[in-house]
């Protein structure tokens, strides 16, 4: 049990330490920068790794996960743990904070006075004279201040006031954020999805294809379909905005509707749908071959127009033929003399149901098939065609991000923590009223040059107040400078938190 | 869209000023002339004026959805404002003269570097960059590195008064040298003597350095460049031999060596002024071809510039500068402002890519640089209240952090391919 003890003492200790806290900024930061640096597979584009790296070293990277840092276990470790310190540190200082937000006291400790104070002469003799003068300056406190809390000892009357001590919370705030953002980020990395659909219009989907793994098709549920999709450009020529008509049909029902732009996506059951890409594709192909075919016999010719891989009946009704393939052009090479045959098709021939034979026709040779085949016709080659409709083709990124929510909070807990810790700053003023002297103190754990600046003008209106109450007693008496303050404004401890 | 003549004077009365104040500041840390304690942040503030007057009509001209900072160009103009602003604010507020004179080097630089950038058209915004976020995202860009900048110029002069161990700053200084040269010329200008440089090529009129999005691709051809790998070569080697009698600590050995960091300092800026030279005499050689090569080479003269005039006068230096306690903690409270912008970034920037790539982090390589300065910061944030952290550690961190923010801003378009590398073309 002593031994538990002791291995959780030592364990708390360990992720209390603020040691830890630096090693991990640390060495995060050497790991991101690794990161940063090296080529990322999820990020790099096909064939960058191997163009920028030799394979030995792309062996060694992956031996030690650099070329997937950011999803690497150590990569994952360190944050993890940068979460649990975050949450110990939190928890073991909790004391020290508490007594900070607790500890004001009205009674300025006049025997430990703050670096930022002034002493002025007190032209209150009499109890009743400080009680009323200290009232007043109760009040301009509160006006300029904050209300003061008023304590009366031994014949000398303390003003004390304080304005956000809660601002110290601001730390716990902060780190809640962080490990809210750490969490939202697991959760999306676990649950979420990122991949892409290509679109043309009229066409839909019901599946994307997922980004990690290559050819993987996920199914939606539901469907999305394009029913537009077009580009905008500038004078220039350069793309000014893309835009995808996009419906959602779930169940046979159009459920949602949105025309989509980079920067302003679709959103359903939490599946975003992004302007990703945008490009053409070739749709509606037309091709189109002329041929002649000559009866050897008559020499009658009969013209055909044809496509790839049409059945035509020859004229005399006893054979086939049909187009198999094009070329553009046919090198010759016969023992180093080059020479081009140019535009050529294949195809398939069969005359009074005969096995069929490959033939080529080129079209620059009409004689070719003559004088090299027999058969009751030879065929020859007249023109190629090949006409295509462009179709607009949208690239939408898919993506469900589950952990947003939680992480938006956290990046929010995160800000506001952050302005509550920096830029507000935890003051306090302490006001002596007793027989000789006044004495106007002030701290600040944070910009004492601003505070210094408000707590100087505090001071002369009770100077003011003083001298006017002066005149009033009909004392004659000397004030300390105020001047004294601005040597002394500036040198406020801030390092305490 | 070109800028209006008012916009482009303004901008050179604002380049002239700057040089101005710069010499001024530095004559003011020099020679303590009184009546530079006064002209030098007026120069400032002036040249700034006018800066931001030659902004302002842009953005008018081009209309409030398209800000100036969208392209490399305005990156640079705009960033070297902001630097101006954030140095001046702390000059008058802290009524510290000192950070001026390395503040002002930078925003001159800046603003050559803007200069060099054959594309200064107000050019219309690609789809991507077309949302509200490009108004706060990159605006407060400039609030968190000028800061960052400042703050590590001021732990700099911490440093600087407290007083370095002079062997070990060459050292480190010829180190970067070094890796500067490795990380601009390269295993071929050092090794194979051979430094290439991007060809331009002249459409619709205009010189362009990379195909026109959309538009077939226009093949761009990559030239060798005459004296730069001698230079590159010479300057590696002047660093290295440096760098090597500096790791020897007999003092008559390592002040040999000190020697020598000037030379190469000199090699370094012999080749700032070639590139420069090339990139204005060939025509078809634009900045654009490697404005991010030439804005760290700059950088880093300024920087070695520095270590080298603290390796010969450190005493006097130091003697002028205000208590080490004040330094400190002016640096930590620029470090204050600066950290929630800093943070502000990394949300918007999430928020945005969220709406724009539906993914909020995706571990680009600007995302990824960003976050380590963010961590550097941080790590320093929480070294100051840990023992035996603050003080000298803290403002080492911080100077890190300088290097961290510069990398963030060019080094991702430098060296790493990523999403924002469309931001500079």
């Amino acid at each position: 049990m002593n031994i538990l003890d002791q291995i959780a003492d030592r364990l708390w200790r360990f992720f209390s330490s603020m040691k830890l806290a630096l090693g991990l900024f640390i060495s995060l930061a050497v790991s991101t920068m690794a990161g940063s640096i090296i080529l990322q597979r999820p990020i790099a584009e096909p064939g960058q790794l191997d163009r920028a790296y030799s394979p030995e070293t792309i062996v060694w990277f992956d031996r030690f996960g650099l070329l997937d840092v950011f999803h690497s276990w150590w990569y994952v470790l360190q944050l993890a743990l940068l979460a649990l310190s975050l949450t110990v540190v939190s928890i073991d200082m909790w004391p020290r904070f508490r007594s900070r937000i607790r500890s004001f006291s009205p009674v300025l400790p006049e025997d430990d006075l703050p670096e930022m104070h002034a002493r002025l002469a007190s032209p209150a003799k009499t109890l009743e004279e400080r009680r009323s003068l200290a009232a007043g300056l109760a009040g301009l406190i509160k006006k300029r201040f904050r209300r003061p809390r008023v304590t009366e000892k031994d014949g000398k009357i303390y003003l004390g006031a304080e304005s956000a001590k809660w601002a110290h919370l601001g730390v716990y705030v902060i780190h809640t954020g962080i490990v809210l953002v750490l969490i939202g980020g697991m959760i999306t990395g676990l649950k979420g999805f990122e991949g892409m659909i290509q679109l043309s219009p009229g066409e839909k989907a019901g599946f994307y294809f997922d980004r990690k793994v290559e050819g993987k098709r996920v199914p939606l549920g539901f469907d999305v379909r394009c029913t537009d999709a077009r580009m905008e450009k500038y004078p220039d020529g350069n793309p000014k905005a893309y835009f995808s008509d996009l419906e959602i049909v779930d169940n046979g029902q159009v459920v949602a509707k949105k025309t989509i732009k980079v920067n302003d996506p679709l959103s359903y059951k939490g599946i975003y749908f992004y302007q990703a890409t945008f490009g053409q594709k070739a749709a509606n192909e037309r091709t189109s071959v002329t041929l002649d075919v000559h009866d050897k016999k008559t020499g009658k010719a009969v013209s055909y127009v044809t496509d790839f891989d049409k059945l035509e009946k020859l004229p005399n009704g006893k054979g086939t033929l049909k187009i198999v393939d094009y070329a553009e052009d046919i090198p010759l090479d016969v023992e180093g003399h080059k020479k081009s045959l140019g535009e050529a098709v294949k195809i398939e021939l069969s005359e009074n149901g005969e096995e069929p034979k490959t033939v080529w026709l080129f079209k620059n040779y009409p004689n070719f098939d003559r004088d090299m085949r027999g058969g009751s016709y030879h065929l020859t080659f007249k023109d190629f065609s090949y006409d295509y409709d462009e179709a607009n083709v949208t690239g939408l990124q898919v993506a469900r991000n589950p952990g947003i929510d939680v992480t938006w909070i956290g990046s929010g807990l995160l800000m506001f923590g952050l302005l509550a810790t920096f830029w507000i700053p935890h003051r306090k003023l302490w006001v002596v009223v007793s027989e000789n002297e006044v004495v106007v103190a002030a701290a600040s754990h944070r910009h004492p040059e601003t505070f210094g600046g408000k707590m100087k003008r505090i001071v002369r209106q009770i100077e003011a107040d003083l001298l006017k109450t002066q005149h009033d007693v009909g004392a004659n008496l000397v004030f300390a400078p105020v001047r004294a303050m601005t040597s002394i404004a500036p040198t406020i401890t801030t390092g305490e938190s | 869209m070109t800028p209006s003549p008012l916009s482009v004077a303004l901008l050179n009365y604002a380049t002239l000023g700057y040089l101005a104040s710069m010499t001024v500041y530095i004559l003011y840390w020099v020679a303590r002339k009184r009546w530079a304690y006064v002209t030098a942040p007026t120069l400032l503030g002036l040249s700034a004026a006018a800066h931001a007057g030659s902004l302002i009509d842009r953005w008018i001209m081009a209309g409030l959805y398209r800000p100036p900072w969208t392209n490399l160009y305005e990156s640079l103009v705009y960033f070297s404002l902001g630097l101006a602003v954030v140095a001046l604010v702390v000059d008058l507020r802290f009524k510290l003269r000192y950070v001026g004179s390395f503040v002002t080097p930078l925003v001159f630089s800046g603003l050559g570097l803007a200069y060099l950038v054959p594309v200064k058209e107000i050019t219309p915004l690609v789809p991507s960059l077309q949302s509200w976020w490009i108004l706060s995202h990159s605006c407060l860009a400039a609030f968190a590195y000028s800061g960052f900048i400042v703050a590590s110029v001021v732990a700099f002069l911490y440093l600087v008064k407290t007083g370095m161990n002079p062997r070990r700053l060459g050292l480190a200084t010829a180190l970067t040298i070094l890796a500067t040269m490795l990380l601009v010329g390269g295993k071929s200008a050092l090794l194979n003597g051979q430094y290439l440089m991007t060809e331009q090529v002249f459409v619709n009129g205009k010189w362009r350095q990379n195909p026109i999005p959309g538009s077939d691709p226009i093949k761009f051809f990559e030239i060798a460049v005459p004296y730069l790998p001698q230079l590159f070569m010479a300057t590696a080697g002047l660093a290295l031999a440096s760098a090597v009698l500096l790791l020897i600590k007999t003092e008559k050995v390592w002040k040999k060596g000190r020697d020598l960091l000037v030379l190469a300092l000199i090699s370094n800026l012999a080749l700032i002024g070639t590139m420069i030279w090339i990139i204005a005499d060939y025509q078809s050689i634009g900045i654009g071809s490697n404005p991010y090569s030439l804005t760290l080479l700059i950088l880093m003269a300024a920087v070695a510039g520095f270590a080298v005039a603290y390796l010969y006068r450190g005493d006097a230096m130091a003697a002028k500068l205000p208590e080490a306690q004040r330094l400190e903690k002016l640096s930590y409270q620029v470090t204050l402002f600066a950290f929630p912008f800093m943070t502000l970034i990394l949300i918007t920037g999430a928020i945005w890519a969220h709406e724009a790539w539906g993914r909020y982090w995706g571990w680009d390589p600007k995302e990824t640089t960003a976050l380590v300065t963010w961590l550097i910061y941080a790590g320093y944030l929480h070294g100051r209240f840990t023992p035996g952290w603050s003080g000298k550690r803290a403002a080492i961190v911080s100077v890190i952090g300088f290097f961290s923010v510069i990398f963030t801003y060019l080094g991702t378009n430098l060296v790493l391919s990523g999403l924002h590398s469309y931001g500079a073309k």
